[in-house]
């Protein structure tokens, strides 16, 4: 039985904090070997997708792998092969694993059922982002050494976002507090349910953070009404300057990217002191070697 | 045809109060007598039915019929009499006695009726496009003295929704349908239907809101009534869990506490009949992932067995599934009587199944069945 990387919901504190070891190896550049040279790592992105896609490959790559990428564009996905034909087929190439990412949630679980080799989710449908939910609490595991007592706020479109349930699950499973914020439209109390504290008031949700999350806000939800106008939501859900200066002054500020600039974060704050954004990139890619390292 | 005697069964007919061990004398394809065990019948075929269940062969008001394998199914289920929904591609078929519901719209405006007036005009799985056109197409089904079937949906509420709106669907980042969705629409059908009268029939009722305003309606005195189905009887939105297509169904399944709502409401009355809302897609089609997998439910072979899971009451159960059916829109079926087409079901409740399906006192399911 292969092991996959599915979701964090239910992942053991254990595990993630043995990823997190030894991903930290891979950022201090303690890790000489290569231990998965002669292996083939295939990116499958049924979606598309620059930023993951390219910090798996690159992950694979430091990894030795050999990185088959496959991409919706010029293959048959759009000629009405189904996802697993798809699957199926890359598979029988014999790679080590298959890092999947799809539109459809639960995706990634389906691909698992159906090959042999490892699975690991980059993003299935709106259900869950592990890798994405992994190194942003590695990002914050570095600095803080630990989660007790700590308090997260994740601020935005949270309803269709894989990032903040694989947040919400890790952050808690590590013993933080989380705090859901945004619009009602996009944040439904629903998420109770799984263990976050929801909050339509961003300043109930930032003040007393120690970390404040902010989603990319998806344009097209505009379109379905979920809040007026993008100069409203910058003015009521935004990480302003202003907001960010009455933070804690220790806390920081992490955003899964690509930036909105002065939509969901004001350009200061996202390049300012208090900003891990460039940090969550770079260890990114030691996470997600972490990870393939976990599944092979 | 030769007589048949169903012996010894446990006799069940729920609109004449009847629940008790009788022999059910067959002939000529009606129902000839109904004695205490051990009638005589010259040249009858007996088949020892005991501790076996003889019901009024199954009414289903809804379901999507495409090919000889559905009316199968139907008769593995018990069924002998159906209303196919408009939607449904079959055009001859053996088995069940077959009427079908005219299609109450098309696309944004009101449909043709038949000339021979239809037992029900349906709106299927979807809604009008607007309350104005549901509006004149009560007022013209009116005219013709034909029902309407509603299927209440405000589509704006239901988005890109595929389940019922809750925690499954949040956890699962599945996009839910609202409550509301269908709430709001039965409000508007029925203050519709209050201002403009006729005979209406809710179809697939899944939430407790609905039911209330159900309540209401009747209580005031409008002739309304109203279904649900088996697999709304069963399952709530958990069924979901783990992306499981089986939970995708049309209208969506929803919270715990309205299957209990839906429960209650068959047992006490309130919903007058369990359609099965049957519909089988392509098998291509019916494949996950969750969100591109078609609706559906090959719901007619197993819907007496499901509504019995669901805790229903054998004599409710049996009711809702073929007198109360058959009253909603009148179709002379649904009883145990003497002289009542022969249309029976033999139904097994310990291993819950059916084992003898009769329509017109011909064999069609079960041992022995003609060839």
């Amino acid at each position: 039985m292969p092991r996959h990387l599915i979701s964090l919901e239910g992942m053991p504190r254990s595990t993630i904090e043995s990823i997190f070891s030894r991903a930290a190896l891979h950022v201090s550049g303690e890790v000489r070997n290569r231990p998965l040279i002669g292996q083939v790592v295939a990116n499958l992105f049924f979606e598309p997708s620059t930023r993951t896609r390219s910090s798996f490959e690159t992950a694979a790559a430091g990894l030795g792998a050999h990185v088959l990428n496959w991409t919706v564009a010029g293959s048959s996905a759009s000629k009405g092969e189904t996802l697993l034909d798809t699957v199926k087929n890359i598979a029988s190439l014999g790679p080590i694993a298959l890092v999947i990412r799809h539109s459809s949630s639960g995706a990634a679980a389906l691909a698992a059922s159906a090959v042999s080799c490892a699975v690991v989710n980059a993003g299935d449908g709106q259900h869950e982002h592990p890798s994405q939910g992994l190194l942003d609490a590695f990002t914050l595991w570095r600095r803080w050494g630990s989660f007790e007592g700590k308090r997260i706020a994740i601020i935005g479109d949270v309803l269709h976002s894989r990032v903040a349930r694989s947040n919400l699950f890790a952050l808690k499973t590590l013993g933080a507090r989380v705090v859901f914020c945004g619009p009602p439209t996009l944040v439904p109390r629903w998420f109770e349910g799984l263990g976050a504290e929801v909050t339509w008031n961003v300043d109930e949700a930032t003040l007393d953070a120690d970390a404040v999350m902010m989603l990319r806000l998806q344009r097209e939800r505009m379109a379905e009404a979920a809040f007026p106008t993008e100069a409203e939501y910058h003015r009521r859900w935004g990480l302003t300057v202003e907001r960010a200066t009455r933070l804690k002054k220790e806390a920081v500020v992490l955003h899964p990217g690509p930036v909105n600039r002065g939509l969901e974060i004001d350009p200061e704050v996202a390049d300012g002191p208090r900003s891990l954004i460039l940090e969550q990139v770079s260890n990114g890619v030691a996470v997600r070697q972490a990870i393939l390292e976990h599944v092979s | 045809m030769s007589a048949i005697v169903l012996r010894a069964g446990r006799v069940i007919d729920p609109a004449s109060q009847l629940d008790e061990t009788l022999d059910v004398v067959v002939r000529d394809g009606r129902v000839a007598a109904l004695e205490k065990p051990g009638a005589i019948e010259a040249g009858a075929r007996v088949i020892d039915v005991r501790g076996l269940w003889v019901l009024p062969g199954l009414v289903d008001l809804r379901c999507v019929l495409h090919e000889q394998q559905d009316l199968d199914r139907a008769l593995a289920g018990g069924f002998t009499t159906l209303l196919a929904d408009p939607s449904s591609s079959l055009k001859e078929g053996r088995g069940p006695k077959l009427y079908r519901a005219s299609a109450l719209f098309r696309g944004s405006e009101l449909a043709e009726v038949p000339l021979k007036a239809p037992p029900a005009l349906s709106s299927g799985f979807g809604p009008a496009t607007s309350a104005g056109l549901l509006r004149r197409a009560m007022q013209y089904a009116r005219s013709l003295s034909v029902p309407v079937m509603v299927h209440a949906e405000d589509v704006s509420l239901t988005g890109r929704g595929l389940l019922g709106e809750g925690l499954t669907a949040v956890r699962l980042g599945i996009p839910a349908v609202p409550a509301s969705a269908e709430v709001a629409a039965v409000a508007t059908t029925l203050s519709l239907f209050a201002d403009v009268g006729g005979r209406l029939h809710l179809s697939h009722l899944t939430c407790q809101g609905s039911l209330t305003h159900l309540r209401e309606a009747k209580r005031a005195g409008l002739h309304v009534t109203a279904d649900v189905t088996p697999h709304h009887l069963l399952h709530s939105d958990e069924l979901a869990d783990g992306y499981s297509i089986a939970a995708r169904v049309w209208p969506p399944l929803r919270q715990k506490a309205d299957v209990e709502s839906l429960r209650h409401a068959v047992e006490e009355g309130l919903i007058d009949a369990i359609a099965t809302d049957h519909l089988r897609p392509p098998a291509a089609e019916r494949e996950p992932p969750f969100d591109l997998c078609a609706p559906g439910r090959d719901a007619l072979a197993t819907a007496l067995a499901d509504v019995l899971r669901a805790g229903i009451s054998p004599t409710r159960a049996v009711a809702a599934l073929s007198s109360g059916p058959a009253s909603v829109f009148g179709l002379n079926a649904g009883r145990i009587v003497v002289g009542a087409s022969g249309d029976l079901t033999v139904f097994d409740a310990k291993a819950g199944q059916v084992r003898y399906t009769f329509v017109a006192g011909q064999l069609l399911h079960g041992e022995g069945k003609a060839a």
